[in-house]
């Protein structure tokens, strides 16, 4: 399936990433893997030790924000993937 | 404390302002909050999820807002009615947090409107949406999120 992927500012600047990427992928955690792969930096703030996706950086699909669940969901063409950094400062 | 109570008072003398100089915690949060509505202006996780405790247990609306450098995030909880703050955040970045100034600002502005809009009862307020503002590049956009069927807090 061919989906876009945007980052917030955060991990623009982090990646030097600004535009939106075209990348061909099953599923939200299959995008992740991808993303790393062509941006090592993010490892760090999308896996954990064991692999698995934090809950830092959010992943919305279509503007909605998944949760743990629906890391394997089927996606569909044309689908936008966002990566949101979860952020508390006040 | 005293000084930022005097200034409210000073930018409204009409309304009032009971400082009380404690650190929120987890004992202390249910007798804080009484049964006022609760506007989450904190600085992390821990103390945000037990405000979001007492909100649950007294099903008092929590109004929310958080902010990273040029980024901030607002959004309305009401228990029963909307996921909860825990639903939406487990994790958040380590680390000193920085600051701009105008950032809380507009993030707090944001609040100020969704608790009048609750008390008025008029408009939509932001129920099972985020609002994301990034100043860096002018821009607001809106996520929506749902419960967590994980979540220990809200299930």
């Amino acid at each position: 399936m061919t989906i876009t992927v945007t980052m917030s500012d955060l991990l623009k600047r982090l990646t030097g990433q600004s535009e939106p990427i075209t990348m061909n992928a099953n599923t939200p955690l299959e995008c992740a893997e991808l993303l790393v792969a062509q941006f090592p930096v993010l490892e760090k703030w999308l896996f954990n030790e064991n692999r698995k996706l934090k809950s830092l950086v959010w992943l919305l699909v279509n503007d909605e924000r998944i949760n743990e669940d629906d890391f394997i969901m089927a996606l569909n063409d044309g689908d936008r993937l966002h990566l949101l950094v979860a952020v508390l400062g006040g | 404390m005293e000084s930022a109570a005097q200034t409210l008072k000073n930018l409204n003398p009409d309304i009032d302002v009971e400082p009380i100089a404690e650190s929120i915690n987890k004992q202390n949060v249910s007798q804080l909050v009484e049964d006022y509505l609760i506007v989450d202006a904190l600085d992390n996780l821990e103390t945000r999820l037990a405000l979001n405790k007492a909100s649950l247990e007294k099903g008092t609306p929590l109004f929310h807002g958080a902010i990273y450098g040029f980024e901030g995030r607002a959004t309305t909880f009401i228990p029963g009615e909307t996921p909860c703050l825990q639903c939406l955040y487990q994790d958040s970045l380590p680390g000193d947090v920085p600051v701009f100034g105008a950032t809380p600002g507009v993030i707090g502005c944001i609040q100020a409107v969704e608790v009048i809009k609750y008390v008025l009862g008029i408009g939509d307020l932001l129920l099972g949406r985020l609002l994301v503002y990034d100043g860096r590049n002018m821009k607001f956009t809106e996520v929506k999120f749902s419960k967590s069927i994980h979540c220990e807090a809200c299930r």
